[in-house]
């Protein structure tokens, strides 16, 4: 499926954080902060990062924008998003069981 | 008081580069403002108090509200574009904030920079290619052309020049009335 959409594999955890804010509508500030709340400050994402990661998501329907309000767009994640999500939950489960069994 | 330096975003193979220069120019208080495209080929810089700042040199075909907005809401100020080249900056004191803060974003930029350079060398290469070509078949008598060769600059090398300046900047102010809408 990754492959079909045109996202390399595995997704990087830039794009999971983002992903994963995206759950709920929120504007790219908002994600900003939303991910630093998460990782307790360990990942700031700055505005380059924000805009082209956005970008690459929408392109490729995994979040859509529903509205803009101040010049802001205003996203949210598709179910397609979500789906790949799920696939990366897997997919980092069995990484972190690997890592917990043979470490 | 300011100084204007001719060709500078020419002058660095890499978009890090121009950024450190322009960092170290604001460290020995030279600033550029309200870059525009013509500011490529001769950029000005005025003198105030010298401060720390990051700049960001970003390539982006479209310049639009949403990404103007990401970039404002991060606390960045936008100092203007040369063609598609964007430049950001902002003050700090101890830790230089970050626009890329991930490899993949990262080489995004670098990519779309290096393709635009690239567009810009073989588009040269392809312009020095007909030049030399016509000189070639001339000198060898394939082109018999008559003409003194400054007629041949005024009849035929400037209407192409004139025409294709005036195209880039209908095609440029195309754009950026389109992007307004």
């Amino acid at each position: 499926m990754k492959q079909k959409i045109g996202l390399t594999t595995p997704m990087s955890e830039t794009m999971i954080y983002i992903l994963l804010s995206l759950q709920e509508e929120m504007h790219g500030y908002g994600v900003m902060h939303r991910v630093k709340k998460m990782t307790q400050g360990r990942i700031v994402l700055g505005a380059g990062t924000i805009y082209q990661t956005l970008g690459k998501l929408e392109k490729n329907g995994l979040i859509q924008c529903i509205r803009e309000e101040d010049r802001r767009k205003i996203y949210r994640s598709t179910p397609l998003g979500k789906e790949m999500l799920e696939a990366e939950k897997t997919r980092i489960h069995q990484l972190y069981q690997n890592l917990e069994a043979y470490l | 008081m300011n100084k204007t330096f001719l060709f500078k975003p020419y002058q660095y193979p890499h978009p890090a580069a121009l950024e450190q220069w322009l960092e170290q120019k604001a460290s020995e208080g030279w600033y550029p403002d309200r870059l525009t495209h013509i500011h490529s080929m001769g950029m000005r810089l005025e003198k105030r108090e010298p401060m720390q700042y990051k700049y960001i040199v970003d390539l982006q075909a479209r310049c639009t509200a949403e990404y103007r907005r990401i970039y404002a809401d991060l606390g960045w100020e936008y100092v203007g574009r040369m063609s598609s080249m964007h430049i950001w900056r902002q003050a700090y004191d101890d830790v230089p904030p970050a626009s890329f803060t991930d490899m993949d974003s990262l080489n995004s930029r670098n990519r779309r920079f290096y393709i635009a350079i690239s567009i810009v060398f073989w588009v040269m290469m392809l312009l020095v290619a007909v030049l030399a070509g016509v000189f070639l078949l001339e000198r060898f008598g394939v082109l018999a052309i008559q003409d003194d060769p400054v007629d041949i600059w005024v009849d035929r090398i400037m209407p192409i020049v004139i025409l294709g300046t005036v195209g880039t900047f209908i095609g440029l102010s195309a754009r950026r009335v389109r992007h307004r809408k």
